[in-house]
């Protein structure tokens, strides 16, 4: 039986509420991690949850936590533009640190947050963990062994309708009334909330980044969440091109502005000189189709592969099926794998680092009109 | 202006031997234009062609078409990277111009053909006239009425594939049908954009109209092709992916890409805020417009044989490359009957705009703003 790792969790919005503290509730969780201490600003939220869920101790100030609680990694869950303060506040206090996508805003942050980790010796790991996932494993490794001949170009897209009709937030009281507005200010927007999954596919997929172009701005002004009017001031409506070296290219759309969903949420489809891989929606279920047979995937049903692609997961069984996040469940389970083993992330700080610099340098791009060279790479 | 338009036809490749020379042989259109004379610089091929759709003159040198041949315009049906010379001379002679796709390479070449044309009175069209398909027409009434919210992005594009080496019409032994298609892979007019994507473009701007910015990616991807047991080294991007900027945060995803058909046919999708139009359905269900029943039952392997424009009718459905076939006859009706066509140079150097500053801001890592724009 292996050790429990004492965890803390910052940020007790609706990805904690829907997923992380549930799946953290079950069983085979309470096995591996011991529920320590949460934190968010708002004190009901800390403390109905805390209670909820099973949590010894709650706090609305995160450096007191850090501080005080007896814990050795931080699961931080709070609003993007929060992970940089909270993420370097426990790497100094020599915590193991997990961050919800997107890690940071900025590339100088994420190199802060990934030297402090390096320089400790702190296991530093970042969502999505897509390559944590077999299915895109086998689709690296077949693109790899030219199944689909030559790569000429891939399309990726995220496209959703925006956050303030979530069930957690439409609600009442402190746990089904979650303010989305964050989502709708610098530091938030798609790209960092959705495209992030995409992006940390492609790269997985096809590798480090070389340069990139893009166009960007603001589809729908305000947005309405009960009865709130929320101005929009980041963009909600953003096409990025990705130059990947040897003229292989690929595109990424991040929109919350739209409504009919006439795309799959973070589709992938990867066109070669031979064949086309086409994820589906790997965020749901998994629906690969391909013109060639992929070595080594499952599922085939005459033409396409019916994969659930979350179920492949190492950590999600039983009940953790039916949970939603079990892709954030995972990540998490693979944190405390990895600290109670010492052994290295498949999710790095540094993959993560790359994809928030693409992020950063794509809405640079849009705002200057000039391709931007990537410095980054993992 | 003239009672019957007498044509020349420059370049008796496939699109010509294919399209343009069956549809203009036939009976229905002689009262309207007459083939008076065909060109190409290829021995025997011209006399070929002009054997087997009785036209009056051949000529292996177009300028002995233009001082000889009899004729009043001329449809220019060349490779693209010869396009601006052709129909500068072509005009300087006093012949109006038909353009198959692509106009011409860059903005300043068609700037010229459409200044030496207005200074000297004579007319143009370009191809592809997508303005006139109705289910374009449609789309664009939907769009402006807003059936989709307001329209956030779209996507369109091509991939050039190995469909010109494969093309059925350059497989034979004969001076008909062995055209060789190396110029698609070469500078200048080579490669997707010039060839494809600007059907999709076209059909983008008759519905959105000018863009107004553009950036891209592109390369060659493919270096060397081969036909007929020949190599030819590419220097043609045949890998470009761009963005365009509408103004007011809606972009464009167009690509012209060696393999890899993200949208349906040359068809656009376009995304809004309450929905979406994806190839000729709307949210899922088919979008109806004058025409389509037919068109869709004469849809045979994928490809729409028969395309509901104006002057497709009769036997001309059931010839190939009909939409050339229509531009060609509205510039017919203008000179006749001065009745002006949508097929316009103006709108041909718009989408030239696009595709020639997308290779500019994929070269300079500048994103290029665009400079032209036209009726719309």
């Amino acid at each position: 039986m292996p050790r429990k790792v004492k965890v803390a969790l910052s940020g007790l919005g609706s990805v904690s509420q829907r997923g992380v503290l549930p799946h953290l509730a079950q069983p085979d969780a309470l096995e591996r991690v011991e529920l320590v201490a949460c934190c968010d600003v708002v004190a009901e939220r800390a403390e109905q949850t805390a209670k909820k869920f099973g949590w010894k101790e709650w706090y609305t100030d995160y450096d007191e936590m850090i501080a005080k609680a007896d814990i050795e990694a931080v699961l931080l869950a709070g609003p993007i533009p929060v992970h940089y303060p909270q993420a370097m506040t426990a790497l100094r206090a020599n915590k193991h640190v997990y961050v919800q996508k997107s890690m940071t805003v900025t590339l100088a942050e994420a190199n802060d947050v990934v030297n402090e980790a390096n320089a400790r010796g702190l296991k530093l790991v970042a969502s999505p963990g897509q390559m944590l996932n077999p299915i895109f494993q086998n689709i690296k490794k077949n693109i790899a062994d030219g199944v689909i001949g030559k790569v000429y170009w891939a399309f990726s897209s995220t496209v959703g309708g925006g956050h303030e009709g979530e069930s957690l937030r439409a609600g009442a009281g402190a746990l089904a009334a979650i303010d989305p507005t964050w989502y709708y200010k610098k530091g938030g927007g798609p790209v960092y909330d959705m495209t992030v999954y995409v992006l940390h596919a492609l790269t997985g997929i096809l590798g480090p980044v070389k340069r990139v172009t893009a166009m960007s701005g603001i589809g729908l002004k305000e947005r309405r969440w009960k009865d709130v009017v929320i101005p929009v001031e980041m963009d909600d409506n953003t096409l990025i091109l990705l130059d990947f070296g040897d003229d292989v290219f690929a595109v990424a759309t991040g929109q919350n502005c739209k409504g009919a969903p006439a795309i799959g949420f973070g589709r992938m489809i990867f066109f070669g000189s031979a064949g086309t891989i086409d994820t589906g929606r790997p965020m749901m279920g998994l629906e690969i189709t391909s013109d060639t047979a992929l070595p080594g995937m499952f599922g085939f049903t005459g033409g396409s592969y019916n994969v659930n692609a979350q179920r492949q997961l190492k950590y999600v069984v039983g009940p953790h099926t039916t949970i939603p996040e079990p892709h954030v469940y995972n990540d998490i389970m693979h944190t405390v794998e990895c600290i109670v083993e010492n052994t290295r992330p498949i999710p790095t700080g540094e993959h993560a680092r790359h994809v928030v610099e693409l992020i950063e340098k794509a809405y640079i791009s849009a705002e200057t009109g000039q391709h931007q060279d990537l410095t980054t790479t993992f | 202006m003239p009672e019957v338009v007498r044509l020349g036809v420059v370049g008796a490749g496939s699109i010509s031997v294919r399209g343009i020379l069956p549809h203009l042989s036939q009976d229905d259109v002689k009262d309207r234009v007459v083939l008076n004379a065909v060109c190409d610089p290829v021995p025997g091929r011209a006399a070929a062609a002009a054997e087997r759709f009785g036209i009056k003159h051949a000529f292996t040198d177009f300028d002995e078409l233009l001082a000889k041949g009899e004729v009043d315009a001329v449809t220019i049906a060349s490779p693209i990277g010869l396009h601006y010379e052709q129909g500068m001379k072509a005009l300087r002679a006093g012949k109006h111009v038909h353009f198959n796709k692509t106009m011409t390479t860059t903005v300043a070449e068609a700037t010229e053909i459409i200044d030496l044309a207005a200074a000297k009175g004579l007319r143009l069209t370009a191809c592809p006239g997508q303005a006139l398909r109705p289910h374009i027409q449609k789309i664009r009434q939907l769009v402006a009425d807003g059936a989709i919210g307001k329209v956030v992005w779209t996507a369109c594009g091509a991939a050039f594939g190995t469909y010109h080496e494969n093309e059925g019409v350059r497989q034979g032994d004969d001076v008909l049908t062995n055209t060789n298609p190396a110029w698609y892979w070469r500078k200048p007019g080579g490669g997707p954009l010039y060839d494809m994507t600007v059907y999709a473009l076209h059909s983008l701007t008759s519905v959105l109209g000018p863009a107004k910015r553009v950036t891209a990616m592109s390369g060659v991807r493919i270096k060397e092709r081969e036909f007929r047991g020949e190599k030819y080294v590419c220097d043609a991007d045949d890998n470009t992916i761009m963005v365009l900027d509408y103004g007011d945060s809606l972009f464009s995803l167009v690509y012209g890409v060696a393999a890899g058909r993200l949208t349906e046919g040359f068809e656009v999708s376009y995304f809004g805020t309450k929905g979406s139009i994806v190839g000729t359905k709307l949210n899922d269900e088919p979008i109806d417009y004058p025409g389509r029943v037919e068109a869709e039952a004469a849809r045979v392997g994928g490809k729409r044989l028969f395309q509901p424009l104006p002057h497709v009718v009769g036997p001309h459905r059931e010839i190939q490359e009909a939409h050339v076939y229509e531009d060609i006859m509205q510039l017919v009706d203008w000179l006749r009957e001065g009745k002006p066509s949508p097929s316009t140079a103006e709108h041909a150097r718009h989408v030239i705009d696009i595709i020639e500053s997308a290779y500019r801001a994929a070269e300079t890592g500048q994103t290029q703003t665009l400079t032209t724009t036209f009726a719309w």
